[in-house]
């Protein structure tokens, strides 16, 4: 299996540029570049940081068990509705996912766009509604490039329902649909069985992004 | 300042001779500045006139005093005035009680002009309004801007909320001024489009993201199905896209070659509305890279005026404006083509969308954004409304900001703050006296936070707290006399929390913590985050402080007994939200374990979340019985029943903006005030 956490990681990197050049050419919305680069300083946000006694207990309550070497590990920003289902997920959320990822070094973090909508921690990202929140969101992407974990964001609602993602999904290595239309234009898939959202998506299918310069015609 | 008038200066470096948004703005808002009865407005030009096509209606109007620096003689040589030039006429010869202004860089300027602190009224658009954009030069324009302004105009709700959650200095000084349509617009009811007869309109600039390259094409491709349809084009200002140089050649060559397009260029503002009235459809389909954008398009608002329905993207802002039903959503070029199909074989369709924009536009007149700036000077300017021969005349010593602006809600009381002139800390002295009579003054002391200031009254005064279980701590631990104790609740700026909430807001709880939040508060509501969420997990604690660095104490309190109770992602720390109504808009209940009301408990009602209060029966409060409950079992049912039931929730969420403007609004506790002095007098 830990020969499995490398495919998936060189996959994701091998298929990332090509992802990006693919919704290039099908996408007129997407001439911008990440905004985010690796090494840019970024600014804190005002209000200061968590008191350090509630984020220590925080991390504790957060960190999974020790895992087995040759297990993957899948950080998971979602709606409490979300849909992966795999052994090893990490549930990540705003209080902690800078530590946590820091600590428990996820072999990749996938991101859903319905994370951002109502009866979620991270409500309120997707719109004007929450700026921190979305700057926490921006901060662990940011941290997955520091510690070079590929990041995955997988439209699973319309973009609409969330606009302040639209940017913040160009600076994932990698941008899935999880339906045709999400997203902007014609998107590779990464669907689900169940579109009510509660059928789990296996981590197999997961790394299935390997797969995504074959799909829908694009890559190289 | 002049008795009972405030003077107000518009300054602008647009180019009042070119017709475009910021021109536009200058001229709608210093016409609704001359309607606020009392306001004396003018507006200070930046460039030597040339084109009176803006201007005239200014120059010709009564009300608005145009000051031209180039007439005026205070500018010679070049035909533009440089921010630095304003600065100095804004400082010196013309003098202002406020100065409206637009522009970042201008506000920068203005805000260090030392005459000018405390004076101006920002609105920004140049500014960042993603995260992604925000860096530390935008952080110091809001330092530097914010310092010298009391509030800042937002067109947008949006606007408002993603600034004032971003930046400290905005929080609690956003103020919406949503765009205008001009006066007099009348919406021209054309007979339904056929497909022998199909006409749309464009009125705007020409630019990538505004998909009028596309556009072009419209007609052409409408014909393939059958549509004989005509576009007219409307502007003549073609924006240069910087990735791609060829675009401004390619989109004149479009406009003026593309059949079944009729450019007519650049015309006057009302000209652009007659030709908008003379279309079956207006078109603002943009690139979805404009979907998170924080401002409504003005010319939306006049295809709504002029009686045109738009077709335009899907977002969350336009649903606000135009309903989710609206049938005029779209989102691809294909989805164009197919609603202009639809349109134009179904005049039932068209009648839909008639229907749902015909009262829009009045959100928008001139007269709705004079009467909001008149209610926002006379906030910000409470002697304009003062009764010439007040009842009293009152001084309140202490930090009270709240209570003062409540009070000076009351045209009949003549309120002096005097901030240093506190006793002892959490006391605040209130001396009333009657104006028409030799009488001696009254004595009155708040004491918002109860005990903490018992023993400083002296023995007669009047004591007033802002509920009954804290009347009760007085009574009873500081052997005050029952009859000298008075309840008024801490007043709410109830205008300030009348924001829109957002979709699905009833399953997000808010508790307000302090460092003094007791072990068994918190162990109640671990009890009730507990049962709510093993019923549904997307019922989320949003937990706020005043500011805590340390939650060590709250932790040794009960807190990570809490945080299990919750399970995982059930509990998020917001720390001290500083765009307080801002951040309310996504709460939908208020939990509390006291009969007395916090402000930000009270605020937070006001807003619209449902409290959901832990008291017993016979315990008096504030809060109506129906929002109280005698168990937490009985708290979470409420709170479960509703967040099943959308509709249910709704209707509670408004009978408590209801009830909380009519107890804790600030005019509601000036009239207490006012009645209580008068009962002394």
């Amino acid at each position: 299996m830990r020969r499995l956490r490398r495919v998936v990681v060189a996959v994701l990197r091998r298929v990332a540029p090509s992802v990006r050049r693919f919704r290039s050419l099908v996408s007129r919305s997407a001439s911008q570049p990440p905004t985010i680069e690796p090494g840019a300083q970024p600014i804190s946000w005002p209000g200061g940081p968590l008191s350090p006694a509630l984020r220590t207990i925080l991390v504790e309550l957060s960190v999974p068990p020790a895992r087995a070497s040759d297990q993957a590990l899948v950080g998971y920003i979602s709606h409490p509705l979300g849909v992966i289902e795999v052994d090893w997920r990490l549930d990540l959320f705003p209080n902690t996912v800078v530590p946590i990822l820091e600590t428990a070094r996820p072999d990749v973090l996938v991101i859903d766009a319905s994370a951002a909508l109502a009866g979620s921690p991270w409500a309120g990202s997707g719109s004007e509604i929450d700026p921190k929140r979305t700057w926490d969101l921006v901060e662990a992407i940011r941290t997955c490039r520091r510690l070079e974990i590929p990041t995955v964001f997988r439209w699973d609602v319309p973009t609409h329902r969330v606009p302040m993602l639209r940017r913040v999904a160009e600076t994932c290595d990698v941008v899935v649909a999880a339906e045709p239309g999400l997203g902007s234009d014609q998107l590779p898939l990464l669907p689900h069985q169940d579109a009510a959202g509660d059928e789990a998506l296996q981590l197999g299918r997961l790394t299935g992004v390997g797969k995504l310069a074959g799909i829908g015609g694009g890559g190289s | 300042m002049t008795e009972a008038r405030v003077s107000v200066v518009v300054y602008s470096p647009a180019n009042m001779n070119a017709i475009d948004g910021s021109s536009v703005w200058v001229q709608t808002v210093t016409l609704a500045l001359a309607e606020v009865p009392t306001v004396d407005v003018s507006l200070l030009l930046s460039h030597e006139v040339v084109s009176g096509r803006l201007l005239d209606p200014l120059i010709s109007h009564p009300g608005v005093n145009v000051v031209d620096p180039f007439s005026e003689g205070w500018k010679r040589g070049l035909t533009s005035l440089s921010v630095d030039e304003a600065a100095g006429i804004l400082a010196g010869k013309l003098p202002a009680d406020v100065v409206v202004v637009r522009g970042s860089a201008a506000a920068r300027r203005l805000a260090n002009e030392p005459s000018l602190q405390g004076k101006l009224w920002p609105y920004l658009t140049d500014i960042p309004q993603h995260v992604l954009d925000l860096d530390a030069a935008s952080r110091d324009l809001f330092r530097e801007v914010m310092a010298a302004s009391p509030l800042i105009l937002c067109q947008t709700e949006e606007l408002r909320t993603f600034l004032e959650g971003c930046h400290p200095e905005v929080a609690g000084k956003g103020w919406l001024l949503p765009p205008t349509i001009p006066e007099g617009v009348q919406p021209n009811h054309l007979s339904a489009p056929s497909k022998t007869d199909l006409r749309l309109c464009y009125s705007g600039k020409f630019a990538r993201l505004w998909n009028t390259y596309e556009m072009c094409d419209l007609p052409a491709r409408l014909s393939e199905r059958g549509i004989d349809a005509g576009l007219t084009m409307v502007g003549d200002k073609i924006n240069r896209d910087p990735d791609r140089p060829e675009y401004v050649g390619k989109m004149k060559s479009r406009l003026e070659k593309s059949p079944g397009v009729d450019w007519v260029g650049g015309v006057s503002r009302e000209r652009s509305i007659e030709l908008m009235s003379q279309a079956h459809v207006g078109l603002s389909w943009r690139s979805p890279e404009l979907d998170d954008s924080l401002e409504l398009s003005t010319k939306l608002l006049e295809y709504c005026a002029a009686g045109t329905p738009p077709l335009l993207n899907r977002t969350e802002m336009h649903e606000r404006v135009f309903g989710s039903d609206y049938p005029l959503f779209v989102s691809t070029e294909e989805d164009v083509i197919d609603s202009l199909v639809d349109l134009a074989g179904d005049p039932d369709l068209y009648a839909t969308a008639l229907r749902s924009i015909s009262d829009i536009a009045r959100a928008y007149t001139l007269e709705s954004t004079a009467a909001r700036l008149a209610s926002l000077v006379d906030g910000q300017f409470p002697h304009v409304l003062r009764d010439p021969d007040p009842e009293f005349d009152v001084e309140v010593g202490g930090e009270a900001p709240d209570l003062v602006e409540a009070l000076n809600r009351s045209p009949t009381l003549s309120v002096r703050h005097e901030p240093t002139n506190a006793g002892d800390h959490h006391v605040i002295r209130i001396r009333a006296r009657p104006t028409s009579s030799d009488a001696g003054s009254h004595h009155l002391v708040y004491l918002p936070f109860g005990g903490d200031g018992a023993d400083s009254p002296g023995t007669n005064d009047t004591i007033v707290v802002p509920g009954s279980s804290t009347k009760r701590q007085l009574v009873s631990g500081f052997d005050v006399d029952a009859e000298r104790v008075v309840t008024i609740p801490e007043p709410v700026d109830e205008a300030d929390t009348q924001r829109a909430k957002t979709g699905n807001a009833r399953f997000h709880i808010a508790w307000f913590v302090s460092a003094s939040t007791g072990s068994g508060e918190i162990e109640q509501v671990a009890e009730l985050i507990g049962q709510l969420r093993r019923h549904d997990p997307r019922l989320i604690l949003f937990l706020a402080d005043d500011g805590i660095d340390d939650y060590s104490s709250l932790l040794r309190s009960g807190l990570l007994e809490l945080l299990e109770q919750a399970g995982p992602g059930g509990v998020v720390f917001e720390g001290r939200p500083f765009g307080l109504s801002g951040w309310l808009r996504k709460i939908g209940f208020v939990i509390s374990f006291q009969a007395d009301p916090d402000s930000r408990t009270a605020t937070a009602m006001a807003s619209g979340a449902v409290p959901v209060i832990l008291r017993e029966p016979e315990e008096e409060s504030w809060y109506g019985d129906r929002w109280s409950h005698g168990s937490i079992a009985g708290m979470a049912d409420h709170v479960i029943s509703l967040a099943r039931d959308g509709t249910a929730w709704s209707r509670d969420s408004e009978s408590a903006r209801v009830e909380a403007a009519a107890i804790f609004g600030r005019d509601a506790v000036a009239e207490r005030w006012l009645s209580l002095i008068r009962t002394l007098a």
